[in-house]
């Protein structure tokens, strides 16, 4: 069987000689590699399991690590305490005009009030919220949620990248969670939502790393997406307003020849998920280098004490900034070799730049004058 | 012979002419190919264990002189003594007799015969068993310690070893004389390494050696005396220790030449508002190059360095389509967005990207047309610029105005573009590529060849092409010229890009390790 | 000197002095004419205008395949089915001719067969990229074959009364034989085409250096297939002078004749080198030229044919080593211009 998709993949590319092939792109321009990442002040011990922050209407950052809501303040976010608590891992958050902490936990969407009380969104047409991945909100209250994928829970993502699916959606329901319907279906992993000053739905799909946008009236969908761009270098995951009018783009690791070259071998594939445990699959991971038994390509050992500059790496960190009409104007690299890999999610506030790095644990911040 | 004082010579010290006989000596050397002196009076001596470098531009006379050393061509006039006895060689086998050989930059080997039966090539005997032939030639490669198979046919030996067989050959053929022409050439750094352990050998065993060699520096580290022509004549003769980079060149050109470093200061928010021209996504082309991604922005110099065989030049033919990717698994380029596979350069040409060859004479210029006509023909293979009929009036505009903006020096628009010197042949080979107008310009080495007073201007072209909102691609092995025109770096290995430097944090020591490693 | 101070180094040994030496077709030229004045003082009967004239008009014929052949041999291939062309598609014409069609629409079949037969050529030339000297040498023989299979004999003969056909072959014009006007005119047509418009410039191009040319953006197959059909109409063109001279057309000659090496020597002779890119219609005329005046004067003297042959092929060694002497083929000098 595996002949055949050869055969027909080959023809394919005879036949239609400019059918975009969907390539990694090349990481120039915008993408240009540094090491701004590595530069960036980590805002006090880190925090395990960090993976979102949103903003607080007060003006504190909340952070989501393991099943705890942290709540950080003051003068570079130094004061540290738990804001919240659940019983499952949480996700994306985000604060609802009225004061609402949203958040996405393994139940379901969870509003919750200042007292300590929670509403679970748990189910939309008939089908469970159990990978809940980012949650937006537009100015009249509207809620938007994504869901990465209806067969896996959101930790076990990468089963979804390596069984190729397309099973996101997209949720759009009332301020008091009522009235939950699917905006949009299929998509490849949505894991980024964000609300442009215009009220168009900018979302991300991360497996088929792509950015669109989505004209939505009320909570229903205006028109079809617009695709805002097609090919990125890498895995998009969260996006975060800047004030500029444009987004920040957090990419929780970059493409490699090897992954997308495991990504069309489906019988190896199909037997690495089978044989081999997930955390030594030839896959994108967040954080790397801590196990001896993960999957390294030549070019990632050190020769003569120096990391080779072309050395493919497994985790990344990656941050882009995004204008107005979608395109990249600058990046933030964490390269092979740095720390701040597995970046999940970016806010700008006041104080600068919070950027989440799930592979490393740790938030930081990146003094927005002093990076440009 | 004085053997024993040249093995550990004091090179520092040592008078500026070192003391016994020399092994060879011309005086008064001229050989006069149609009425023009290629070499004129040329006084030339060489001692036994020493290394003599000859420098000079292209076409000042060092491939002439050494040819006549090694009796590949007779002297016009001029006596020419080796071991004191005047000599008059007619053929390159009377020179070999005398102990004078010469390693030539393209090797002379039989590709298909063995390194031992290279090293034995003129000398066989009538009957040969391969053992002790092999044996043999290992014995003496091991004595000059050249770490190379004898029974390896030459074929499979990379440049290096290619050499050292044929130095091996120097040696068994008892030469005392070996002359190199631009040995390093295509060379990698450490090869070169290598190569110069091998001559300081050489000298060590009291053989004499003119090296040749465009790179001033390699020149200056190798040899213990330098002599400089220029137009044919000996500008001076002096000991390596007393000269310098900056007197060489005064001495090749006759003047002081600045190199200008341009302005670097663009790093990657020169990027923000320039449009992406042109975009190479894995594209491969059989084991030459193999899956390379790259991107063009507009009004940039990229300059692609690596080694030769990095599949440089490759991909700047297949972007141009003087060469097909794989038509299976070949990647994509795209030219602002649209997908491109050109069958034929004119197509190419017809949506602004030029290609400036690396070989003008195999593949640049027209030799039997004039300035003008090479420029005009250009044009003419346009979509724009065709016309049935030929309009001189376009013709000499055209020619005049390429050669102001070029400094294109000739003594008239109509002379032959063989009469013209190696750089201002390459500047109308770059005006019959800038004349089709195009947006994209790959320069595939814009300098080889071309004397050193004409690569600053050359250099200031491509910088002005880049200035006036074009995308340009500079592809070179010359590393100095990388980080002059730039404004950002790729380095190829092996048919791959495997890294990229903006011009402000690229040093040589970094690209190098990258192309290397 | 061009405007500016900051000269290169000046242009250097540069061989200056080959603008200065005599190209190959001025040799040639000044031979035929000290042989004009040699035979004109020596050869009684040689310097009467009938004399020239027919001097000019047996070469015509020649001249005329020359030009083709000299096309193509700028453009740095060869075509020996020239011959072929030339004579096959006129006996297949004639023979339709003498089956009752019309004496325009034969010169149009026979034009139209020799496009036919010129674009297979360059077809294969172009797109299969096999060497034309083995198709040509090839397509000659399918051509003569194809033209006995459907014109089993060997001379066809032209219709004596179909004066419009023969007219360029037998018709004066000013006191002027007609075939030394055709090859005047079509020495003329070419001159223009090769030095006045961009596909001659091209096929200059094409010869002095095809891979620098197809970088340049010259698309080299169509220019390929061009040039064999310009060298088929020059061949139908020869064609029809010869029926008019000799009122019929033999195809044998295909086979038996040498006159594909006349075709040859004439070029090369006059300076149209193999190498490609050099040389022009000059030196096809004086080629002719050569040729014409050594044939005139040992017609005149009564020379046999064996001695003919020997005196024209020493004619082209003698060219051939005048031309080395001139160019030496010294690798210092080709590397010169480096």
């Amino acid at each position: 069987m595996g002949f055949l998709t050869y055969l027909w993949r080959d023809v394919e590319q005879i036949v239609f000689p400019n059918r975009d092939p969907h390539a990694i792109p090349s990481m120039d321009g915008a993408f240009s590699p540094n090491d701004r990442l590595d530069r960036a002040t980590p805002i006090g011990d880190p925090l395990p399991g960090a993976d979102a922050v949103a903003e607080a209407p007060d003006g504190a950052i909340c952070i989501s690590a393991g099943n705890k809501v942290w709540r950080l303040s003051g003068a570079g976010y130094q004061n540290r305490a738990v804001f919240a608590e659940f019983d499952t891992d949480v996700g994306a958050l985000s604060f609802h005009p009225d004061g609402r902490l949203l958040a996405c936990t393994g139940r379901g969407l969870a509003a919750l009030v200042s007292s300590g009380v929670a509403s679970y969104l748990a189910e939309a047409e008939g089908e469970p919220l159990h990978c809940l991945t980012a949650v937006a909100v537009a100015p009249d209250g509207t809620i938007f949620v994504s869901d990465g994928s209806v067969r896996h829970p959101a930790g076990a993502w990468c089963f979804d990248l390596m069984e190729r699916n397309s099973l996101g959606r997209i949720i759009a329901c009332g301020p008091a969670l009522q009235s939950a319907h699917v905006l949009l279906r299929g998509l490849a992993y949505p894991a980024g939502l964000a609300v442009a000053a215009d009220g168009q739905l900018w979302f991300t799909e991360s497996f088929a790393h792509r950015l669109s946008r989505a004209p939505v009236s009320g909570s229903a969908l205006a028109a079809a997406p617009q695709m805002m761009i097609r090919n990125l270098p890498g895995y998009p995951s969260r996006l975060g307003r800047s004030a500029d009018g444009g987004f920040w783009l957090s990419l929780f690791a970059v493409r490699t020849h090897l992954v997308e070259f495991v990504l069309r071998e489906d019988d190896f594939r199909e037997e690495m998920m089978r044989t081999i445990p997930p955390a030594y699959w030839v896959a994108p991971a967040l954080a790397s280098g801590a196990d001896c038994l993960e999957p390294l390509q030549l070019g990632g050992l050190r020769a003569l004490g120096i990391e080779k500059p072309w050395a493919p790496p497994r985790s990344y960190g990656l941050v882009a900034r995004l204008n107005a009409d979608g395109e990249v104007v600058e990046s933030l690299h964490s390269r092979v070799g740095g720390r701040a890999h597995g970046i999940t999610a970016v806010l700008e506030t006041d104080q600068g730049v919070v950027i989440v790095s799930k592979g490393s644990g740790r938030v930081l911040l990146q003094q927005r004058d002093a990076s440009t | 012979m004085n053997e024993l004082s040249t093995i550990d010579r004091p090179s520092e010290l040592g008078p500026a002419r070192p003391s016994g006989e020399p092994v060879l000596s011309v005086s008064k050397g001229s050989k006069i190919y149609g009425g023009v002196h290629a070499i004129e009076g040329v006084d030339f001596d060489l001692y036994p264990g020493e290394v003599h470098a000859l420098v000079g531009e292209n076409g000042a006379g060092k491939s002439t002189l050494c040819k006549a050393i090694a009796g590949a061509i007779r002297l016009t006039s001029g006596t020419y003594c080796v071991d004191g006895r005047p000599v008059d060689f007619h053929s390159p086998r009377d020179a070999l007799a005398a102990g004078i050989c010469m390693v030539y930059q393209e090797t002379s080997l039989v590709p298909t015969m063995t390194a031992a039966q290279n090293i034995e090539l003129g000398n066989e005997k009538l009957l040969t068993r391969f053992r002790t032939l092999n044996i043999q030639a290992q014995q003496l490669l091991q004595s000059l310690n050249f770490q190379v198979d004898p029974a390896l046919p030459v074929a499979l030996l990379g440049t290096a070893r290619r050499q050292m067989v044929e130095i091996a050959r120097a040696i068994y053929n008892k030469a005392r004389i070996i002359i190199f022409d631009e040995p390093t050439a295509s060379l990698t750094p450490e090869e070169i390494v290598h190569f110069f352990n091998l001559v300081r050998e050489l000298r060590a065993r009291g053989v004499a050696v003119i090296y040749i060699s465009h790179a001033l520096e390699e020149s200056l580290k190798i040899s213990d005396r330098i002599t400089v022509l220029r137009d044919g004549k000996v500008v001076v003769t002096a000991k390596t220790a007393e000269m310098t980079r900056e007197k060489l060149v005064r001495a090749m050109v006759g003047r002081d030449i600045t190199q200008t470093y341009y302005a670097k200061h663009r790093g990657s928010d020169g990027h923000r508002h320039a449009a992406k021209v042109l975009t190479v996504e894995n594209v491969t082309m059989g084991a030459v190059v193999k899956n390379m991604s790259f991107s063009v922005y507009a009004g940039e110099v990229v300059g692609i360095a690596g080694l030769i065989g990095s599949g440089r030049t490759e991909i700047a033919k297949i972007i141009y389509g003087a060469l097909k990717r794989n038509l299976i698994n070949g990647g994509m380029i795209y030219l602002r967005g649209k997908p491109i596979r050109y069958r034929v350069p004119k197509q190419a040409i017809n949506d602004g990207i030029c290609y400036i060859t690396e070989d003008r004479k195999l593949n640049g210029y027209f030799e039997t047309m004039r300035i003008d006509d090479n420029i005009y023909v250009s044009k003419l293979a346009t979509r724009v610029g065709w016309r049935f009929l030929i309009a001189r009036a376009v013709r000499r505009k055209l020619a005049n105005y390429w050669v102001e903006r070029l400094k294109i020096a000739a003594l008239q628009r109509k002379a032959r573009i063989v009469e013209l010197s190696g750089g201002n042949q390459q500047k109308v080979v770059i005006a019959k590529s800038l004349v089709q107008d195009p947006s994209i310009i790959i320069f595939d080495e814009p300098t080889r060849g071309v004397d050193v007073a004409t690569i600053p201007e050359i250099h200031a072209q491509i910088r002005r092409l880049a200035e006036e909102g074009k995308a340009v691609v500079v592809i070179s092995s010359y590393l100095p010229e990388i980080l002059a025109v730039s404004d950002r770096i790729l380095v190829a290995r092996l048919g791959r890009i495997v890294a990229e430097f903006a011009a402000a944090g690229a040093t040589e020591d970094k690209i190098m390790y990258a192309a290397i490693h | 000197m061009v405007a500016t101070g900051t000269t290169t180094a000046p242009s250097k040994a540069a061989p200056r002095w080959r603008s200065l030496r005599f190209s190959q077709e001025q040799v040639v030229a000044a031979i035929v004419v000290l042989l004009l004045i040699v035979f004109s003082v020596g050869l009684p009967g040689f310097a009467t205008t009938p004399n020239i004239l027919s001097l000019i008009r047996s070469i015509s014929i020649l001249g005329i395949l020359g030009l083709g052949m000299g096309l193509i041999v700028i453009s740095r291939s060869i075509d020996l089915s020239e011959i072929a062309i030339m004579a096959c598609p006129w006996a297949v014409a004639l023979i339709a001719n003498q089956h009752g069609l019309p004496a325009f629409w034969t010169a149009v079949l026979a034009l139209a067969l020799s496009l036919a037969f010129g674009g297979i050529n360059g077809f294969i030339v172009a797109f299969v990229e096999a060497p034309a000297l083995f198709v040509t040498l090839a397509t000659t023989l399918v051509v003569f074959g194809a033209a006995y299979w459907v014109a089993p004999v060997y001379v066809v003969y032209a219709p004596q009364e179909a004066v419009a056909l023969l007219f360029a072959g037998r018709g004066m014009l000013f006191g002027i034989p007609m075939p030394i006007i055709v090859f005047a005119a079509a020495a003329l047509v070419m001159h223009g085409f090769l030095s006045r418009t961009s596909i001659g410039r091209f096929i200059y191009a094409q010869g002095d250096n095809p891979e620098a040319a197809r970088l340049s953006g010259i698309a080299l197959r169509p220019l390929t297939v061009l040039e064999h059909l310009l060298v088929a109409a020059f061949a139908w063109l020869a064609g029809l002078v010869w029926i008019g001279q000799t009122g019929s057309m033999q195809t044998n000659m295909v086979i038996i004749g040498t006159q594909i090496f006349d075709v040859i020597l004439v070029v090369v002779l006059g300076g149209i080198s193999l190498v490609g890119g050099r040389g022009g219609v000059f030196s096809v005329v004086v080629g002719c030229a050569l040729i014409g005046t050594l044939l005139n004067a040992f017609t005149i003297m009564d020379v046999n044919t064996e001695v003919q042959n020997i005196i024209r092929g020493l004619v082209l060694l003698t060219a051939i080593v005048v031309d080395n002497w001139l160019h030496p083929r010294d690798e210092e000098t080709a590397r010169q211009g480096e």
